[in-house]
């Protein structure tokens, strides 16, 4: 590259700290005790994921979450044969949209089986060791 | 004085406002942050996300929340699923930007009561340092490869200022004294300060001369919003509106070694705009109380001299004699400013319109100037340290 002519450059922070909210938070703990929760909504009564301290529907103030039945349903699945970088996986991975009963949204993860399908019923496979990160759920597999 | 706005189809009010907390770090996510403010307007207005028809966001780049597109991220927390929804940005000039396009929706009989929120959340951007962002904000050619920062821009036009003018750092330093000082009636502020001095503010650190640590804004996570509705509308919700009833806004060259550093030209010409639509041609008299940006304390003398509330060289003048305190015949940063409340970019420009729309209907509490007030203004800069805002509001 001519130094000259171009003006090469990484725009890159060197590393982004998020906050995941009051009620995410919550949600991050109750993963971590092997508790799967969705928003619930005080006035409307809708339970929604992914959490949040507000309603998206009317705008009410979110505080609770509630245990929900650890049973979902794929919505929709895809197949991933590749890395982020093009590089063939050493294994495929099913990537599902997990929607649970009564719940408005969802969970995107990872489900183990060799036969995915829509309308497949799951249950999360949860790790020994949590930490509160959506991995806490290592993957769903058939209920 | 009447308002020479009559080509528009409908004169705009405020008719609510919200701020949340500014803090260096937020728990709550930006979209919260956005909710937090919106709601508050909401009830403030007496309304709900059902009565609101079109929603206006500001949020500066993308790069402090470090969310791509942050306009449709925020849409949801802002109220703006399933209405017309716009995202308008002007970097730091971005805050009162937003309540001037939210005017011009509710203006052309678009929308009836608009939504606008604002929201930053700096602390995102955490490693090395939130001023990272503003490493590529520069001119690639002529200015990257000397390792810029940001502050060197503010350092030689405060410098230069100082020169011009005959300015004293501690004539500057009394501007941060007061903004801090005032800033402790504020339920929002980050850096309320009782019993700061002129001699802290000249002993604290020296970042690049001559701007020192209390010179300077901190970084903020934060949101605000206003509620703007139509006359008709605005009769309905209150009996207190508080009209919008002038609006400029301007641009200079991203060149900041292209412009005159002494004056800043680019706030006269949004004045100008937004003074002729207001009726007003002596604002030294017609303005009540005003919140010009003030980032750095220099700016605050910068900006009131660019908005003719002080001539050339004048602005420092009037702050030693006291006119620009809350309780003087000019007020000036009543709210305690970007320097006392804190500066979540986007968020400290409409904290500042809400300011004024308190002021105005004499509900900022500890904070009420003492003259009676009757026209304010708010005037936000940025951009790459160019573009002018500024919003006049009248009962
Ligand atoms: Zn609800």
């Amino acid at each position: 590259m001519r130094r000259v002519k171009y003006f090469p450059e990484v725009m890159e922070i060197e590393a982004y700290v998020y906050t995941a909210g009051p009620v995410g938070t919550k949600w991050l703990e109750s993963l971590r005790a092997g508790k799967l929760t969705a928003a619930y909504c005080p006035k409307c009564g809708r339970l929604f994921l992914p959490p949040k301290m507000y309603c998206p529907f009317d705008f009410e103030e979110v505080k609770e979450l509630r245990e929900i039945a650890p049973v979902g349903v794929v919505e929709t699945y895809t197949v991933v044969e590749r890395d982020f970088y093009g590089e063939p996986l050493k294994e495929r991975r099913v990537l599902a949209f997990i929607k649970f009963p009564g719940v408005e949204g969802g969970l995107i993860h990872y489900v183990k089986t060799d036969k995915p399908r829509v309308g497949m019923k799951v249950k999360p496979k949860w790790r020994d060791e949590r930490k509160g990160l959506v991995t806490d759920i290592e993957y769903f597999e058939e209920a | 004085m009447t308002s020479r706005n009559i080509n528009f189809k409908h004169r705009v009010a405020v008719v609510g406002a919200g701020l949340t907390l500014f803090r260096s770090k937020l728990l709550e996510t930006p979209q919260e942050l956005a909710w937090l403010a919106a709601k508050q307007a909401l009830d403030e207005a007496g309304l709900t996300l059902k009565d609101i028809d079109c929603v206006v966001i500001g949020s500066a780049p993308d790069a402090f929340d470090g969310v791509h597109m942050k306009g449709e991220y925020l849409a949801e927390g802002a109220g703006g699923i399933h209405k017309p929804a716009v995202r308008v940005f002007v970097g730091g000039a971005t805050g009162v930007f937003v309540p001037i396009a939210a005017w011009w929706h509710v203006a052309s009989g678009l929308c009836k009561k608009v939504l606008a929120v604002a929201e930053e959340k700096m602390s995102h951007a955490a490693r090395p340092h939130t001023q990272y962002v503003f490493r590529y904000i520069w001119d690639p050619i002529v200015e990257k490869p000397l390792n810029p920062n940001l502050i060197w821009i503010f350092a030689m036009e405060m410098h230069r200022y100082m020169y011009k003018c005959g300015v004293k750092k501690e004539d500057i330093a009394l501007v941060s004294v007061k903004n801090k000082r005032n800033a402790c009636g504020h339920p929002s502020a980050q850096l309320c300060m009782p019993d700061i001095t002129v001699d802290d503010v000249l002993k604290s650190e020296v970042l690049v001369w001559p701007v020192q640590l209390y010179d300077i804004s901190p970084t903020s996570d934060g949101a605000a919003a206003v509620v703007l509705a139509s006359e008709e509308e605005a009769r309905r919700i209150t009996d207190t509106p508080v009209w919008i009833k002038g609006i400029g806004w301007t641009l200079d060259t991203t060149h900041w070694t292209n412009r005159d550093l002494a004056y800043p030209e680019y706030v006269r010409r949004a004045a100008e705009m937004a003074y002729r639509m207001a009726g007003i041609d002596n604002p030294r008299k017609q303005i009540d109380v005003a919140e010009p940006y003030d980032p750095f304390d220099y700016k605050e003398l910068h900006h009131m001299e660019g908005l003719g509330l002080a001539k050339k060289c004048e602005a420092p003048v009037l702050t030693r004699e006291g006119v620009t305190q809350r309780d003087g015949d000019l007020p000036i940063n009543p709210s305690g400013g970007l320097l006392g409340i804190g500066n979540p970019i986007a968020a400290a420009g409409l904290m500042k319109v809400a300011e004024i729309f308190w002021q105005l209907r004499g509900e900022a509490g500890a904070r009420q100037v003492k003259k009676p007030v009757y026209t304010g203004l708010a005037q936000a800069w940025g951009d790459l340290m160019q573009a002018g805002t500024v919003i006049v509001m009248g009962v």
